[in-house]
């Protein structure tokens, strides 16, 4: 057998396999990744332009998308086609977003919403994905075959051809791409939707194998690593149904946005909050998961997660539980429904009680 | 052969990380910064006699502690609620209350009275806690108290301080001809009663753990005696009979000995004495000056005053009298250190660049830091739950002391509104 003469190799696959499930085993549940520095570069549309813009228009070219999977990336490492940036520079800054096909109107909204990933309104304003789709292109590296959790580092250039044929493809197709789109789209379409991101780097085949492989069953495997696939980007947070409402532009978020929804949050509960100041409460924290309903309003009894023997304890936890219940109703973007309808918050006094 | 192997390898690399679950859509948030006020709570008139004076104690204590912001009775929306009915939570969330307390005062067949409240959670809309309590009459205030306690624990964990007692050297008549009696109070400056009739100059008194016997400093004649006098039966007694003055008595924890200091000659020494068996041990040896000893909750060391290394500072040394050891090092001179009764903090007076202060620092001498200064503070003194300091400062001038707290974050400075002049005070454990 070839091995045996060439030990190198299986040392390489195995350093390879070894890299690659330890970062997986980091990957699979990553940390919110708080990222409140985004360099892109970007251009501010109010949310009204930017949903007209993601709304798309009924003559535009329609790029079969391939269901590219709405991903509501924790991480948003979307590379907003960066191909062809220079152009889907121009096309992004004009309004008329006539690249992005967003087909809000027409069909599922939803699948594009993804790919856009720039949340059609952000709310918070964040300068959406969208605008910057030429600039970002270095930024997301999503597509490299490696999850990279990074947050798009610059490699694109490179990536970007690959990149931006994938899901994204449907956003910023600049006019250039339109062609590359749809033939990649063709592609995509037979991937198990989206997810792939990284598929599209890596041979398909090998995305397709990626289960624990059998050599028998390779051609099973191979249909049965969609869905797998979906997470395997890491960047998956949530499955389609979860994406964005059915009326809603777009479901995924960028990491801006999603920070600006976390520090509404954040700001409103310290407004709210008002933990009995006392000796040694300093050191207890508390963790409360709460459940919102669309209108912002509590769905149900906020939880507390965490447990401590200190006598002192209760009166925090009862604290936060209050500060949860007077700050509902909680005023959220609706669109976004799907990203903050469960809330954890971390209750941690240790800075307060200053002295 | 070879390839099928890398590609196997390739494949078994996506397996892992297909292998990667979902993530929850879940925000997840890091919360550091809330707003340190007082919570607001609205304390409804008590039905019954002495009811609107039993919510007016009440009202009174939680907003003196700075941890409670009562809300006027005038805004409350829903009046006349029972103790029996449930509230209108709507109601009370309008004018931001978070919670309420409703009460009722019921005299009993057998002439005692019968006290009972509730709390609510306004935002919960739930009962969080209530009892009822029997007591004689005249002991409303007491219940009060009680009361305040159980709703100050509820709602910060923390032990109470409300049914405590101080007892302190009430002063009056001019600066040059001042009289001093013990007296004892409740913490809220009400119930004031004189001990000792100003015949004999007192000082320094302090409370037995069982709250029943003070100690205390008098001068009988020349001589500066250390006695001990028990409150119900206003019996007292010198402890021991030294040579000597003895100054600044303390009991230990367990209540078993009194600690205090005995000057001869040019020096003063500590002794404790057992008070069983009225034997006694001296701790402290040299040429010093040691006084002001002051047990930790254990009963294990002893935090004093001397002048030992040059100026006044303080040192910790085992209750056997072993190993003493400085703690204070500041600029300035270090008196009257008394431990807290959680352990976590020893309180003392210091002065320097012309100024009296009163601080905190930790038994170890970390951390030291100011909570009042000025022309005149001193004499501090913890509350039971070690959240309190209770100190006096005398402005100068014609006027006299009175006492004042903080509490020991140096926030919430009060003065304790009591008649006449009065200094050292000393807090009692909780009566209860």
């Amino acid at each position: 057998m070839n091995l045996k003469r060439e030990p190198g190799l299986v040392v390489s696959a195995a350093f390879h396999v070894l890299a690659l499930g330890l970062s997986a085993g980091a990957l699979s549940s990553p940390k919110p990744f708080n990222v409140q520095v985004e360099s892109l570069p970007v251009e501010i549309l109010s949310p009204k332009e930017f949903d007209q813009i993601t709304r798309g228009e009924k003559t535009a070219k329609s790029v079969t998308e391939t269901k590219a999977a709405r991903v509501e990336k924790l991480n948003e490492i979307e590379t907003p086609k960066p191909d062809a940036a220079p152009l889907a520079k121009q096309d992004v800054v004009t309004p008329t977003r006539v690249n992005t096909p967003k087909p809000q109107p027409q069909d599922d909204r939803a699948e594009d919403e993804d790919e856009i990933e720039d949340k059609p309104k952000p709310a918070k304003t964040t300068p959406q994905p969208q605008p910057k789709v030429a600039e970002p292109e270095p930024k997301k590296p999503e597509p490299k075959p490696e999850p990279k959790l990074a947050e798009a580092k610059p490699e694109p250039k490179p990536e970007p051809k690959k990149p931006d044929t994938k899901p994204e493809v449907k956003k910023e197709p600049a006019k250039p791409e339109p062609k590359k789109l749809d033939d990649i789209a063709k592609k995509l379409n037979e991937l198990p939707d989206t997810k792939a991101q990284k598929a599209v780097s890596k041979p398909a085949s090998a995305q397709e194998n990626a289960k624990p492989f059998d050599a028998s069953k390779v051609a099973a495997l191979l249909d049965k690593r969609e869905p797998s696939r979906t997470a395997s980007t890491g960047r998956q947070v949530q499955t389609t149904a979860s994406l964005g409402s059915a009326t809603g532009t777009a479901a995924k978020l960028s990491v801006s946005q999603r920070s600006a929804i976390d520090g509404a949050i954040r700001d409103h509960l310290s407004s709210c909050w008002n933990p009995p100041y006392t000796a040694g409460a300093d050191k207890l924290n508390v963790r409360v998961r709460f459940a919102l309903k669309q209108d912002g309003s509590l769905e149900a009894q906020p939880q507390i997660l965490n447990t401590n023997a200190d006598p002192m304890f209760r009166a925090q936890a009862e604290s936060a539980l209050r500060a949860v219940r007077k700050c509902s109703p909680f005023k959220l973007p609706a669109e976004h429904y799907a990203y903050w309808q469960n809330v954890e918050v971390n209750f941690d006094p240790k800075d307060m009680f200053g002295g | 052969m070879k390839r099928f192997c890398l590609l196997a390898a390739l494949v078994v690399g996506f397996g892992l990380l297909g292998g990667a679950k979902p993530a929850l859509a879940l925000v997840q948030i890091d919360l550091t910064k809330g707003n340190v006020q007082p919570l607001p709570i609205a304390i409804t008139d008590f039905s019954g006699e002495q009811g609107v004076a039993i919510a007016g104690v009440i009202t009174n204590n939680l907003k003196r502690s700075g941890l409670f912001a009562p809300i006027d009775k005038d805004a409350f929306i829903e009046k006349n609620l029972g103790l029996d009915s449930t509230p209108q939570f709507a109601s009370w969330k309008v004018i931001n209350a978070q919670a309420l307390v409703t009460g009722r005062v019921t005299p009993q067949p057998d002439g005692r009275l019968k006290a009972e409240f509730r709390l609510w959670d306004v935002l919960e809309g739930k009962q969080v806690t209530g009892s009822q309590y029997f007591t004689k009459p005249d002991n409303w205030r007491r219940v009060a108290h009680i009361i305040s306690d159980a709703i100050y624990e509820r709602l910060t964990g923390e032990k109470g301080y409300f049914d405590t007692r101080v007892v302190f050297v009430s002063e009056t008549g001019p600066k040059a001809r001042r009289i001093k009696r013990l007296a004892i109070m409740d913490q809220d400056g009400a119930n004031v009663r004189n001990i000792t009739d100003g015949g004999e100059l007192v000082l320094t008194p302090r409370f037995s753990p069982s709250s029943q016997d003070i100690t205390y400093m008098g001068y009988a004649g020349e001589d500066a005696r250390v006695y001990l006098m028990d409150l119900n039966s206003g019996r007292r007694e010198v402890v021991g009979n030294f040579p000597g003055m003895t100054f600044a008595p303390r009991f230990s924890p367990d209540g078993q000995k009194v600690v205090m200091s005995l000057q001869q000659g040019g020096s003063s020494n500590i002794f404790s004495m057992d008070l069983r068996s009225r034997t006694t041990t001296r701790l402290t040896t040299g040429s010093a000056l040691d006084t002001a000893p002051s047990y930790s909750p254990d009963g294990r060391q002893i935090v004093f005053e001397s002048d030992r290394g040059g100026n006044t500072q303080l040192y910790v040394m085992g209750s056997d009298g072993s190993a003493p050891k400085r703690i204070s090092f500041g600029e300035g001179a270090y008196s009257q250190p008394v431990w807290s009764p959680r352990g976590d903090l020893i309180a003392f007076t210091k002065r320097a660049g012309g100024q009296f202060g009163i601080g905190v620092m930790r038994p170890d001498g970390t951390g030291e830091r100011m909570l009042v200064s000025g022309y005149h503070n001193e004499g501090p003194t913890f509350a039971p739950n070690g959240r309190v300091i209770m100190f006096f400062r005398d402005p100068g001038g014609e006027a006299g002391p009175s006492l004042y707290s903080v509490d020991i974050s140096g926030r919430n400075e009060q003065r304790i509104p009591v008649q006449g002049y009065a200094s050292d005070p000393a807090w009692s454990p909780l009566l209860h």
